[in-house]
């Protein structure tokens, strides 16, 4: 078996590496840059970097000014989350147990990599984040229930999650959002961002393309308009000038952090709404009429037959959309605002006099952590494309 | 003695414009109840359109239409009702891609009819049995032949238990091979006696299972007659000289 294992591998080789010259020299070149940037890379990570600074820092990076006795509302969102995630990876099964498994160990090693054992409450807290994960997991197998059950059972918890973690981080007292910080800030941003963006653009494509002039055009003029300016503009906008649009009672009330994510939302709605109309011209007219043939209204067709159809033929659009806005939420910095994001947390690490110099080891950690969510979302929606049907390769 | 059932189609001077091009100039036809109807006539006639008015995808400029008792005109509110006691087969068969076969079929009774997805997919199964195709019922429609689609989409209109089917060129989007297996499906539903208006060039069946023969040209209803009156003695010169060139 190994050794047949090893001529396929070496064949697979000699057919994709070496099967010209030019073939040769090019997989030559490419080993060679890689050999550099990995030695270079893993020297810099494991012997030269310092990284005391994220250690120290670990806290901030992550949720910024959130109070320290309030932790408790992440941990609680975060076990939420992780357990719901074992559940749906159960119930989906098309994630091997293998990448779990080198998942758990990636992130293992990386925890022992920049805690070590410093802070050990941390370190239980964040097993106990796994435990959870594997609890969701065989939960799944425990309940005897019917599959479309369980179908139902991930659909509205995940629904649910975002109003559930608001509800953790509010109830009894709860923190105000300009204590919120860091990668948490960033990930509660961009989430409601796509979601609420998601539902107005798929609104406004539908307005696009509506029958009646006065939504018609008020829809394309409010995607014009909003595409007109980077969204920047539009923080600074959200900032100071939606303050003094407001009626005074509500001048002061309305929060930033709300603010900022009716920007978000509102920008990355008029995108996505133009995604989506791309999605609407391609679903075949003959589609529309066989709907109404068996008897369909106006909304079955559209939601039964027609979005579902758009929609599809657009996921990689629209989620290099939400990547977009995911990164995108780092300009709170630029916008000046009061918000200590992922990157903010960065600098600001950078300005202790005790880790003045240490760029590498702050923005390459920043980075691996936009990576991270980065890649799922790819992942996550290469995985959802083969589950349609449409994506045959990677 | 189909003479004795009721009209369950009237169509009485229909015409209809797309723009300055009249497609219809003025059609009338009487439909019976289990009458096999086919209407025959160069591209352009207006066949297609003219079956199209019937569940009104296309609105008649002029005329009258009355199907199963109801008048088709623009104060009517349950066109989604008259609809779906009318089934179509398209000439793209336009299944939906992004549903299973089965869920193409049941998906209409489930939503429309408000029936459950059990009680859906229990009239969907037998359906696909009587196209011949029970094993394809979880495979998506690309995975499916052409005539395999089309028998799909037949059984995805009769989910509805329509009274009347209308067929579009059923079979011109098809590889010759695979005519015969939609035509057999529509040759028995033809002899359960529903009621079916056929827009189609194949004479083959044609002449087996048609009760009656229209012929269109240029939006005009040019001949009418049973199929052997059509095989044997036209009256038309632009009758014969359409039968000369597909026969």
């Amino acid at each position: 078996m190994i050794s047949a294992n090893l001529f396929h591998t070496f064949k697979w080789i000699k057919i994709n590496l070496f099967s010209s010259k030019l073939n040769t020299i090019l997989t030559l070149i490419s080993l060679l840059f890689i050999f550099y940037f990995l030695t270079t890379l893993l020297s810099f990570v494991f012997f030269s970097a310092e990284w005391k600074v994220i250690d120290t820092n670990l806290r901030l990076l992550l949720i910024g000014p959130f109070p320290e006795n309030e932790e408790w509302r992440i941990w609680a969102s975060v076990y939420w989350i992780t357990a719901l995630s074992g559940f749906s990876f159960a119930h989906y099964g098309s994630i091997s147990r293998k990448i779990l498994l080198y998942s758990f160990l990636s992130i293992f090693l990386l925890m022992l990599l920049i805690e070590p054992m410093s802070n050990v409450n941390l370190f239980i807290l964040s097993i106990l984040s796994i435990i959870f994960f594997i609890v969701g997991y065989l939960f799944h197998s425990i309940i005897k229930i019917k599959s479309i059950y369980k179908n139902k059972m991930v659909l509205i918890g995940w629904a649910i999650t975002l109003p559930l973690v608001v509800l953790f981080l509010k109830i009894f007292g709860g923190v105000e959002t300009t204590k919120w910080g860091g990668y948490f800030l960033n990930i509660m941003l961009a989430w409601t961002g796509i979601i609420f963006g998601f539902i107005f653009g798929l609104l406004l494509a539908i307005g696009r393309a509506s029958s009646l002039v006065v939504i018609k055009y008020s829809c394309t003029v409010y995607i014009e308009v909003i595409r007109a300016a980077p969204l920047v503009a539009w923080l600074f906008f959200a900032y100071l000038v939606i303050p003094d649009l407001l009626p005074d009672i509500f001048a002061n009330k309305v929060d930033i952090a709300l603010r900022v994510v009716i920007v978000l939302s509102g920008f990355t709605a008029a995108y996505i709404a133009e995604i989506i109309r791309g999605g609407l011209q391609s679903v075949h007219f003959g589609q529309i009429e066989a709907a109404k043939a068996l008897g369909m209204n106006a909304y079955q067709s559209t939601s039964l037959i027609i979005l579902p159809q758009a929609i599809r033929a657009v996921i990689p659009a629209l989620v290099s959309q939400f990547i977009a806005l995911w990164k995108d939420t780092t300009l709170l910095l630029a916008a000046g605002l009061a918000f200590r994001e992922l990157l903010g947390s960065g600098k600001a690490a950078l300005s202790q006099l005790e880790f003045i110099g240490k760029y590498s080891e702050v923005y390459l950690f920043v980075a691996l952590l936009f990576w991270i969510v980065s890649f799922s979302m790819s992942r996550f929606s290469l995985n959802f494309e083969k589950k349609l049907g449409l994506n045959k390769g990677d | 003695m189909t003479q004795e059932k009721k009209v369950i189609i009237h169509a009485k001077n229909v015409k209809k414009h797309f723009g300055d091009f009249e497609a219809l100039k003025g059609i009338s036809m009487d439909v019976r109840e289990g009458e096999v109807v086919v209407i025959l006539g160069p591209s352009g006639s207006g066949k297609s359109t003219f079956i199209r008015t019937i569940n009104q995808l296309e609105k008649h400029d002029a005329g009258l239409i009355v199907v199963d008792g109801t008048e088709l005109n623009d104060d009517i509110k349950n066109l989604e009702t008259i609809r779906s006691n009318v089934g179509m087969v398209f000439q793209q068969f336009n299944l939906f891609p992004h549903l299973s076969v089965l869920k193409n079929i049941a998906l209409a009774p489930q939503k429309v009819r408000g029936l459950s997805v059990d009680d859906a997919e229990a009239i969907a199964r037998p359906l696909l049995e009587r196209v011949g195709i029970p094993e394809q019922a979880d495979k998506f429609p690309t995975q499916l032949s052409g005539g395999q689609q089309q028998r799909v989409a037949i059984a995805r209109a009769l989910a509805m238990q329509p009274k009347i089917m209308l067929f579009d060129e059923p079979t011109s989007a098809l590889d010759p091979e695979m005519i015969k297996e939609v035509l057999d499906v529509m040759k028995e539903l033809a002899a359960s006696g529903m009621t079916m208006i056929v827009v189609t060039h194949e004479m083959g069946f044609a002449r087996e299972a048609a009760d009656k023969f229209y012929f269109f040209d240029e939006g005009l209803l040019v001949e009418e007659g049973t199929p052997d009156h059509f095989f044997t003695s036209p009256k038309e010169d632009r009758t014969k000289l359409f039968l000369s060139q597909i026969l």
